[in-house]
């Protein structure tokens, strides 16, 4: 394939890198990694299959060869030589068509698979894109192939899968450190999303500005989905990309659950958030992937 | 010696010690690390090591329970009182010219001249204390307090790598071009991150700049 356009931070992507912290490398990966195991499974794929992750204006690809496609996560009204496509659902390609995606419906990331995943070369057993080292930038000029030669297929059987329920309030887990008072200026408020949010992190101004300040730290390791405090009264919730240590004092943090659909929130959006505890931070952790799971079973029954 | 432990995910632990970073307490770390490593190797993606803090990166399907976490943190630390055991450190030379754009404002704010700057800053050895903020930056431990200022009020937008700079009690150097809030005093082509090696340097490194 070939990107006729490449759009607007369109990236490769896949799990990441875990376990390179030492080395001060975050793990990065996919913003939604929700979105993003299910294309794969829906597909028949390895659930860690490389993607391209996609926002709005989204890229315009040419196909130089036939395969099976699907888009998940954001809806932007994607189609192939006209040809609508619903979300997480399978359809096939040829050789010179083009896929395009229109306007913006709904979300803010998408998630493009395709059957047997793409042929990148990889760093750290992931092939996603790394910034500061310019690993696997996408370019115009240049020709990805699929993996495998897939075949013209006539008919997909295809699901369309759920998406996530809309939700606007976040679940955060406090750090201990923070007062009664403290916690209830930043439950009773509502943030937005500020411009210049992106892969590293998303910045937050309130409504009413977080005019608390919490005892100076010694830069210790952050994550993404760590809720920094910024001396002038916005938040910072890291994203992917995030830089592995911070100095900035803590908040608390949005759990993994909360973070994939977090992340299709778009700039400008408004959001607030309740208090949960670690216990139910797992627990919502475990049943959104048991959701997977019971996704992957069915698509083997299904077979 | 105090700690306390702190959720930063739902699968990654913070210990954090009662200890301000120095070459000692580096030392430290790395001795309580090793003790911990021993009963938490299988449970860990990898353990890295902070300023005043060791990470338990859990694997996706552990979790620890802190009660247990606290006491195997404690039996740790009575075990370190009774054996040292950590590995020689590395010891790497880095090459420097100084000739970094905040030579001046570092001289207006600390009353040095570039001579007394360039010596106090190539003098000591230091110490790498942490990696983070970028793949392979080193925190390193050591530098006079002669130099000690805080982080530029404004942050630059691009500081080049390979620069070599200051901030608060640490001196770093910048692997790759990036934003930055440190004051710059120099140069170097030292390689801090490869895709083959990742970061260069590890915690515990000794390092020695050279001005050239």
């Amino acid at each position: 394939m070939k990107f006729l356009k490449v759009g607007i931070s369109t990236s490769f992507q896949d799990m990441g890198r875990p376990g390179l912290l030492s080395s001060g490398l975050p793990q990065g990966g996919v913003l939604d990694e929700v979105s993003f195991v299910k294309n794969n499974l829906v597909l028949g794929n390895n659930s860690n299959e490389t993607a391209i992750e996609l926002f709005f204006p989204g890229p315009e690809i040419l196909f130089e060869e036939n395969g099976v496609l699907v888009v998940n996560g954001a809806d932007f009204d994607a189609e192939i030589n006209g040809r609508k496509l619903l979300l997480g659902k399978q359809y096939s390609f040829s050789k010179g068509e083009i896929l395009s995606f229109r306007r913006k419906i709904s979300g803010n990331v998408a998630y493009l698979n395709f059957k047997g995943g793409l042929d990148l070369p990889s760093f750290q057993h992931s092939k996603s894109y790394f910034p500061s080292l310019n690993f696997n930038v996408i370019e115009i000029r240049q020709s990805y192939l699929l993996k495998s030669k897939v075949e013209k297929i006539d008919f997909i059987p295809g699901i369309a899968i759920e998406r996530e329920a809309k939700e606007n309030i976040f679940s955060i887990v406090f750090n201990k450190k923070l007062k009664a008072d403290q916690k209830l200026k930043f439950l009773d408020n509502e943030a937005s999303i500020l411009p210049d949010s992106n892969r590293m992190g998303l910045k937050l101004k309130f409504k009413k500005p977080l005019e608390f300040t919490l005892e100076p730290i010694i830069s210790t390791f952050v994550l993404p989905g760590t809720i920094q405090l910024l001396p002038s009264g916005e938040a910072i919730i890291l994203m992917a990309d995030a830089q592995v240590t911070g100095g900035y004092p803590i908040i608390g943090f949005l759990g993994k659950a909360d973070l994939a659909l977090l992340s299709q929130k778009s700039i400008g959006e408004t959001l607030s958030f309740k208090e949960i505890d670690i216990e139910t931070a797992r627990k919502k952790l475990f049943n959104q992937r048991s959701d997977i799971d019971f996704i992957a079973k069915n698509i083997i029954i299904w077979k | 010696m105090e700690f306390e432990i702190y959720e930063v995910s739902e699968n990654f632990l913070s210990i954090e010690f009662d200890l301000k970073p120095s070459f000692a307490s580096i030392d430290v770390l790395k001795n309580i690390h090793k003790i911990l490593a021993l009963n938490l190797s299988n449970s860990v993606i990898e353990m890295p090591i902070g300023l005043n803090t060791i990470g338990l990166a859990l694997k996706p399907s552990e979790i620890i329970q802190k009660d247990y976490l606290q006491k195997i943190v404690k039996n740790a630390l009575e075990a370190s009182k009774h054996t040292v055991n950590i590995d020689t450190p590395e010891i790497h030379t880095v090459p420097v010219k100084y000739t970094g754009e905040d030579l001046d404002e570092v001289s207006k704010l600390t009353g040095l001249t570039m001579d007394d700057i360039i010596r106090l800053h190539s003098e000591p050895t230091y110490k790498v204390g942490m990696l983070g903020f970028l793949p392979g930056f080193p925190y390193l431990l050591g530098l006079n307090s002669r130099l000690k200022l805080g982080r530029k009020t404004v942050p630059k937008t691009r500081v080049a790598a390979g620069s070599i700079a200051i901030a608060d009690i640490f001196t770093g150097i910048y692997p790759i071009q990036s934003p930055g809030g440190w004051y710059i005093l120099g140069e170097t082509d030292f390689t801090l991150f490869s895709k083959k090696r990742l970061s260069t340097l590890k915690v515990g490194d000794l390092l020695k700049f050279e001005a050239i």
